[in-house]
């Protein structure tokens, strides 16, 4: 049962495939955060179907991760989980968030809604150092996160 | 000639791709497993301190790092001359029985239930974990939960549910504590209950599935895997034991330190992956298959009782010694439930809280091997260290090294069966890829993946030109 405010953050990524690594980052910044209190936040190399009971019972669902899309090196993207998965997605061991939310909500009876905040990365070689940019985009990272949580809270209240 | 190509194979761990090569009637000639990954941790080893060495190798997987750390811990202990306390040998294997349960439950219920719940014939588009949840929810929350309940035992001993830290040379790094040992016990009748739940489905429905049993991989061949002294089955120690198809042992309780001597390894133009062989029988001939189907007949009884009641119906049914590689599902499921009745048992021990949990030294060998069952089966460490412990060479054979050559075949086999003519159809490409399947390959996959992975198979004229062309 999903209980209103109930806030599940997942951070995912390979930490030490340099910026992949951004989730993690965001993970230890978040959980040290006192602004985040009272959410859960969890760290993952790849979202699995594993997580969907954790998802199932979570209010709102902020996925933050790396983002190889095209842009500017550490600015961050937020925006909704779409409601189908992008076309030629594959089903194995690890899932993209669409699927994720459709396995909470086939297994466990609901799923939250869903957020993505994405930081777009300069350098994915391996090492456990974020880039320049990357690294100082964390801060902004974090913020939009804390910004979701806010606005969540204060549409349960 | 036509040449049929799947590019990318999907949903087993890694990258690969099949080729199947017909002859001008349409009749399938030859055809191939290629591993397209190259990964080179043989290499990128060599110089760094030998005590780094299992830390270094647990990446090379994010499915099965357990086997890789405690492989090459055994590996440097060798080096390093010592025996390690006989708590840290009952708590690597706690935790590399926990590896199994969670490995195996991924191989059975996400990457081939699909295929057993949905048919091999479903639109590939909702023959997946999800269209399994939707069409057999119980199915799917017993595979969802059983992946937890390993990975959460994993992350209790080791901090981390991925890569963890606590197995090192000499031992582990600290002792068990009580509560994390009775929470996992804790947990113990949920796992039971899910796995004897998926064991009955199984069973009850293993009928259907008679066509394929009879051709994935279906042919005689050697076995190896990890035996107690006993005859029990061994995942963390104990001896190899070879046996042929016929039950005849050809090896037994052998040294895994010159394997050199009794096994080969081929490398071929087409593949990044070894296949290895049985020296004795020359290569090819010398194929063998390793892992759970292939423990089950090397082995005299699996250990724990109820399994062993498992082990005995399985071999009424299928003979003492099944050959068809389709039969690695059920070997999976009784070795799911003999790990979690392992798990209880050896956390029940109250010597499993002993404190003394390391042996320390440094290098007093300049060579050392270490032998451990992977869930895909056995896994090989070998390296070498100069005079100030850095290592000068290392060697890797991994579970999906020793199946190479069974799967390659086996690819053939299926293929000759379902595949003909010039027009491909999905469902005849989804059988190759499911005899694949059935060895649970481990191609390495702890790298995040960002993008896709579609399907592209091309039908190839004798001239180059496309004839016909699938994608998903």
């Amino acid at each position: 049962m999903s209980v209103a405010g109930n806030v599940l953050i997942i951070c995912y990524g390979n930490p030490i495939r340099g910026d992949d690594g951004a989730g993690w980052r965001a993970a230890e910044l978040l959980a040290d955060d006192p602004r985040a209190v009272g959410a859960q936040v969890l760290a993952r190399h790849q979202l699995t179907p594993e997580l969907a009971e954790d998802v199932s019972r979570a209010s709102l669902l902020v996925l933050v991760d790396a983002s190889e899309e095209p842009g500017v090196a550490g600015s961050v993207s937020v925006y909704p989980v779409p409601d189908s998965p992008k076309a030629g997605s594959a089903f194995s061991h690890h899932v993209d968030p669409t699927h994720l939310l459709q396995l909470a909500a086939t297994l466990f009876g609901q799923s939250p809604r869903a957020v993505q905040v994405s930081i777009r990365v300069a350098d994915i070689d391996p090492g456990t150092a974020l880039s320049a940019p990357v690294e100082a985009g964390m801060p902004m990272l974090v913020d939009a996160v804390i910004d979701l949580i806010n606005q969540h809270r204060q549409r349960c209240a | 000639m036509t040449e049929i190509i799947i590019d990318p194979v999907t949903r087993i761990e890694g990258h690969s791709k099949i080729t199947i090569q017909l002859d001008e009637l349409g009749q399938v000639v030859d055809a191939h497993f290629h591993v397209t990954q190259f990964r080179g941790f043989e290499r990128i080893s060599q110089g760094r301190p030998f005590h780094e060495m299992p830390a270094l190798m647990a990446r090379i997987c994010g499915i099965c790092p357990v086997s890789h750390l405690i492989a090459s811990a055994k590996t440097c202990e060798e080096i390093m001359a010592v025996s390690i306390p006989p708590v840290a040998v009952n708590l690597r294997r706690v935790m590399n029985l926990a590896q199994m349960v969670q490995s195996h439950a991924l191989s059975f219920f996400h990457l081939s239930s699909p295929d057993l719940l949905l048919g091999f014939d479903a639109d590939a588009a909702g023959r997946n974990f999800l269209g399994v949840a939707a069409a057999a929810p119980q199915l799917a929350l017993d595979g969802v939960a059983m992946r937890k309940f390993g990975q959460q035992i994993i992350e209790r001993l080791g901090g981390k549910r991925v890569h963890p830290g606590w197995i090192v040379p000499g031992g582990v790094s600290h002792p068990l504590e009580p509560e994390i040992r009775d929470e996992i016990l804790a947990g113990i009748p949920d796992a039971l209950e899910r796995i004897r739940r998926t064991l009955s489905w199984y069973k009850a429905n293993v009928a259907d599935w008679a066509d394929e049993a009879a051709v994935f991989a279906n042919f005689p061949s050697l076995y190896m895997g990890l035996v107690h002294e006993n005859g029990d089955i061994a995942f963390s120690d104990g001896d190899l034991r070879v046996v042929d198809a016929a039950g005849y042992l050809v090896a037994d309780h052998i040294d895994p330190r010159p394997y050199w001597d009794y096994l080969g390894e081929s490398v071929e133009p087409w593949s990044f992956l070894k296949s290895t062989y049985w020296k004795d029988l020359g290569y090819p001939e010398g194929l063998y298959r390793v892992g759970p189907l292939a423990r089950l007949n090397v082995i005299d009884q699996m250990g724990t009782p109820e399994a062993d009641e498992e082990l005995q119906q399985y071999r009424e049914r299928l003979g003492r010694y099944p050959a068809s590689s389709f039969y690695y599902h059920h070997a999976r499921l009784i070795e799911i439930l003999h790990c979690i009745h392992a798990i209880a048992a050896l956390l029940s021990d109250p010597g499993i809280l002993d404190d003394r949990v390391r042996a320390v030294a440094g290098a007093n060998r300049s060579e050392g091997v270490g032998v451990s069952e992977a869930p895909r089966g056995t896994l090989l460490h070998h390296y070498r260290v100069d005079e100030n412990g850095l290592i000068e060479w290392a060697n890797l054979i991994i579970a999906t090294g020793h199946n190479n050559l069974a799967m390659n075949r086996g690819v053939l086999e299926v293929a000759r069966k379902y595949v003909h003519g010039t027009e491909i159809q999905e469902s005849m490409l989804n059988r190759v890829e499911a005899v694949i399947r059935c060895f649970d390959p481990c191609l390495s996959c702890s790298t995040h993946a960002i993008g896709e992975m579609p399907l592209n198979v091309q039908l190839i004229g004798p001239n180059g030109q496309v004839l016909d062309e699938l994608a998903r």
